[in-house]
């Protein structure tokens, strides 16, 4: 990146095609038309790129007159502004302004061929005299006028008339989209930017194209910005630089102090009800404000309420006031909230401003404020507040919630520590809240970040025997509470059965806790998914969602978490074409979630979809993002489960050195985090670093010796042993105990698994060829083309070569939109040279649906010619049929019907 | 990607004057929602078409 290293003309232009076009197309219709008058005003808040369209159709257009730039400092000398245009004969020599207008118009009409265009950037500064002299230019139809002017800001009367009464065409520019925003900051930075990253510094920026560029610069001289492993990183922080506050604050020219404070008011509270911004800052500051385009209101159920249009607005305007100033507004917002009737949101927002103004807030209130913090991913301020509520006597829930905030922050060994001090008091308090969330902290701190599961389990012991101190009610749900989270470690472990049992028990009652039944739910649908019992686990999906859609904190995750257990048991379906846009959306959705566990999580699901859809490159950037969100908080081995995946990708484009590097640091970790989630890629990843690496017979041999740590998952036992089939293992011995466990589970994957271990075993290339185009079916590309390869390898051994020619070029158009994945299966595939180059490009036009004589015509061939070629090619491919040759040909995302 | 889903991709003020031209609004209403003058409108239609015409003639996975 190098915005600053060649002045603006470095700076891409971007984004800004129809416009551009628009304004060229205004030029020359008025310089066709040359009777009336003609141009553009191109209007916009500051910074978001007035000046550099106008640059560009100067640079294109200009036709010799030079750029006119209005400032502040030539407006006060009368046609300051407009010098470069003044006659050879000076202003004295002439009597009247219309004597002096004719003289400047016969000038410039001497220094173009058509009729000059004359520019003038920050038009809304000219002096009144130059912009009187621009419009009577414009009336005259002397020149063309292109202007630009900020909105917002008063203008020059003669300037406004021009587009007011139709003499020039105006052009509102806006901010960009966020795909236009997101396109520029990737073309500025040289290399990928992480997705966080991206929507973060899309959000600070809000389409406005100057901010990009001072946030960019900014950020990367401070290091906030840095590429880490080739993809650029941000952490957030936007470094107040002088170009970046110049450029905030000249965005805010022309208001006064009342408005200026009315913008920090504003900060402090926003989204801050209409109604009391106005009461606190004073209706005209507020007003003023909203005249310059700085805040943007919004309906809501409480009445309208208002928010700073750019983010970067309050932080450079609340870091000018200073501490005094600041805790001073925030007394004043705070003391306006507490005359309202404040729902949750403004409490919180009340509280925090008291606090910012040194007030003193009762225990109660900074224990419910700093729940609501922690529940909304604000782990900063939940500590904060928690440790402010200890002081002030709030009960062990206080505790609780300090311990929830550093855990989530990194920060275990200190929720190890609060925990413990605690633990006897929370057991011995009678509230079913203090528990449920006890045990949801000690469990995500202990078993989760720290893995040390025996631990928990101890625990819950505890808990459950806690229940004899209180109600059966109580006792009950305690015993629910602690099944529920003993349930999740076992399927941590792999204990499906066990799993099942619990969760079964749990739902069983009707009263029990919402954390329980949300737990049960979730690792009872896990276990049979990963047993192959996906029909009874869809089940357990819509209670999970029923259970989230009532909206009660503890179970709003409910829904993601159905939506990601679907999507588990279309992996173990192998429907990766169905999986992929589930998973697309859950992504979408979760990008500018703060939750980074379920962030996390979906990111890595998403890159498991990819790889299964034999996409690496697209899965490596999902699996570096991942392992971005992962750098603050890692519960239940996310992050390791990413670098397996990582290996896997890295090995299958063929980079052996950062592959075995991605493994190696897997493999520091894997046993005291890893899981039965991660088991299957822990060891694909070995097998495909094996495979890589050259070891070829110790590829197959991983995923084999893999089989004992998969006992009890079925589905994993199942894919294990097809995936050595794949890597080259011997397929006989492995087609029985296969079979017998397909024929325990509720899909059909299985089956496919089996049928082409069977095929592969006899050496069947037609029953391998129709396998292939099963797994294709599904979506698993990759897959379906290494068992094309094999199919062809099949043919050739059995002398039938046009069968070997139709898989092999089967098997390549799979590859092709594999991204460059190479595999042990597809290496040795030999050369097709049973079509020649003509031949395949004919027959890859009739495959995509064209008519021979559509194909004559591209290919200035004959048609006779073009029957020919396919005559030879179906010959050759041992086809029969036109239809056949899309199946052979093209890979998925070229057919026609895709 | 559908219709309603490239619309998104606008500009968001062009996004709100399009749907709002769709759905048989003057120009006066449609400057007063997006917070520019009368005679801006015109061109914020056409220049969001010309947009929107570019963004169906992209390839979308």
């Amino acid at each position: 990146m190098d915005p600053d290293g060649e002045g603006d003309s470095a700076w891409p232009f971007h984004a800004r095609a129809e416009e551009f076009e628009a304004v060229v197309a205004e030029i020359e219709r008025a310089d066709v038309e040359r009777s009336g008058p003609g141009g553009v005003c191109i209007a916009g808040p500051a910074g978001v790129g007035k000046t550099r369209l106008l640059t560009e159709v100067h640079r294109v257009t200009g036709r010799h007159l030079p750029l006119i730039i209005g400032t502040r400092s030539a407006a006060l000398t009368p046609y300051g502004a407009l010098a470069p245009l003044a006659p050879g004969s000076s202003l004295h020599d002439h009597t009247d302004a219309a004597s002096w207008f004719a003289a400047v118009a016969a000038e410039l009409a001497t220094r173009a061929e058509g009729r000059p265009v004359l520019m003038v950037d920050d038009a809304h500064l000219l002096d009144d005299l130059s912009a009187t002299l621009v419009l009577h230019l414009a009336i005259t139809a002397s020149v063309t006028v292109v202007t630009t002017i900020r909105q917002g800001e008063a203008c020059p009367d003669p300037i406004d008339a021009l587009w007011r009464d139709g003499l020039t065409r105006r052009v509102d520019l806006q901010p960009f989209s966020r795909a236009e925003t997101e396109a520029l900051i990737t073309s500025v930075l040289d290399g990928p930017v992480g997705g966080r990253a991206l929507q973060l510094l899309t959000e600070t920026c809000a389409g406005n194209a100057l901010f990009v560029h001072e946030v960019l610069i900014a950020a990367r001289d401070s290091g906030a910005l840095r590429s880490v492993d080739g993809v650029w990183r941000w952490n957030g922080e936007v470094p107040h630089a002088p170009r970046l506050v110049d450029a905030v604050v000249n965005r805010m020219s022309g208001l006064d102090e009342q408005a200026r404070r009315a913008i920090a008011i504003i900060a402090l509270g926003e989204p801050l009800d209409v109604d009391l911004a106005t009461a606190v800052a004073g209706a005209d500051a507020v007003s003023a404000v909203a005249r310059a385009g700085l805040i943007e209101v919004h309906p809501s159920e409480r009445g309208p309420s208002c928010a700073l249009r750019h983010p970067l607005y309050g932080e450079v305007m609340l870091d000018k006031l200073g501490f005094i100033e600041r805790r001073r507004l925030a007394g004043e917002l705070a003391d306006a909230l507490a005359a309202t009737e404040p729902d949750q949101g403004a409490a919180q927002l009340l509280l925090t401003r008291r606090l910012e103004a040194g007030r003193t807030v009762p225990a109660d209130e900074l224990l419910r404020a700093a729940l609501v913090a922690n529940d909304s991913f604000d782990f900063t301020l939940g500590g904060e507040l928690a440790a402010q509520a200890i002081t002030a006597g709030a009960g062990p829930l206080a505790d609780v919630a300090r311990a929830r905030a550093a855990n989530a922050s990194g920060d275990t060994d200190a929720a190890l520590g609060i925990l413990a001090d605690a633990e006897e008091r929370i057991l011995t308090t009678d509230s079913l809240e203090l528990h449920q969330r006890y045990v949801d902290t000690f469990f995500n701190t202990v078993h989760m970040a720290a893995g040390r599961s025996d631990e928990a389990l101890a625990m819950l012991d505890r808990l459950a025997a806690a229940g004899t101190r209180f109600d059966a009610a109580h006792r009950v749900a305690l015993e629910d509470l602690a099944a529920a989270y003993r349930a999740r470690i076992l399927v941590h472990h792999g204990q499906f059965d066990d799993v099942i049992a619990l969760g079964s028990g749990v739902l069983a009652h009707a009263d029990t806790p919402d954390l329980a039944r949300l737990h049960a739910l979730q690792t009872t649908g896990e276990s049979l998914a990963y047993q192959g019992r996906t029909r009874s686990a869809r089940i357990l999906h819509d209670d999970l969602r029923r259970l989230a859609a009532t909206g009660r904190r503890e179970v709003r995750i409910g829904a993601v978490w159905a939506g990601m257990q679907e999507v588990l048991c279309l992996a173990q379906e192998g429907r990766m074409t169905d999986a992929a846009p589930i998973v697309e959306a859950a992504a979408e959705t979760m990008r500018t979630s703060a939750d980074d566990e379920a962030r996390g999580l979906v990111n890595v699901v998403l890159r498991a979809v990819r790889l299964g859809q034999g996409r690496p490159v697209s899965a490596r950037r999902s699996l570096l993002d991942a392992l971005h969100a992962y750098r603050g908080f890692d519960p239940g081995g996310g992050r390791v489960w990413a670098l397996a995946m990582l290996a896997q990708s890295e090995a299958m484009l063929g980079r052996a050195a950062e592959a075995r590097r991605a493994v190696d640091a897997c493999n520091r970790d894997r046993d005291t985090l890893g899981g039965v989630r991660s088991a299957l890629d822990f060891a694909l990843a070995d097998a495909y670093v094996a495979m890589v690496e050259g070891r070829t017979t110790a590829a197959p041999r991983i995923m084999l010796d893999a089989l004992d740590a998969f006992e009890g998952n079925v589905m994993f036992q199942i894919r294990s042993m097809h995936l050595a089939t794949v890597l080259g293992a011997d397929p006989a011995p492995l087609v029985e105990p296969m079979a017998a466990m397909a024929a325990t589970t509720e899909c059909e994957f299985p089956d496919h698994c089996v049928t082409h271990a069977t095929a592969l075993a006899e050496g069947d290339g037609s029953a391998l060829e129709t396998v292939a185009a099963s797994f294709a079916e599904l979506g698993l590309t990759l897959r379906a083309a290494e068992i094309a390869a094999q199919a062809s390898r099949c043919f050739r051994a059995a002398g039938v070569h046009a069968g070997a020619a139709r898989t092999a070029t089967r098997s390549r158009a799979f590859a092709a939109a594999c991204e460059g994945s190479t595999t042990i299966a597809l290496a040795d595939l030999e050369e097709v040279t049973a079509l020649s180059p003509r031949e395949r490009e004919v027959a890859q036009l009739a495959a995509r649906g064209h008519t021979n004589r559509a194909i004559a015509e591209a290919l200035s061939v004959s048609v006779r010619t073009v029957e020919s070629h396919l005559y030879n090619v179906f010959a050759k491919m041992g086809m029969t049929q036109r239809a056949e040759l899309g199946a052979v040909l093209l890979g998925p995302q070229d057919r026609p019907d895709h | 990607m559908s219709e309603t889903e490239l619309v998104d991709d606008l500009p968001a003020m062009m996004a709100v004057a399009l749907r709002l031209k769709w759905a048989g609004h003057d120009d006066s209403t449609i400057g007063t929602a997006v917070g520019i003058p009368i005679e801006g409108v015109a061109s914020l239609v056409e220049l969001a078409e010309a947009k929107l015409e570019r963004l169906r003639s992209m390839p979308h996975q």
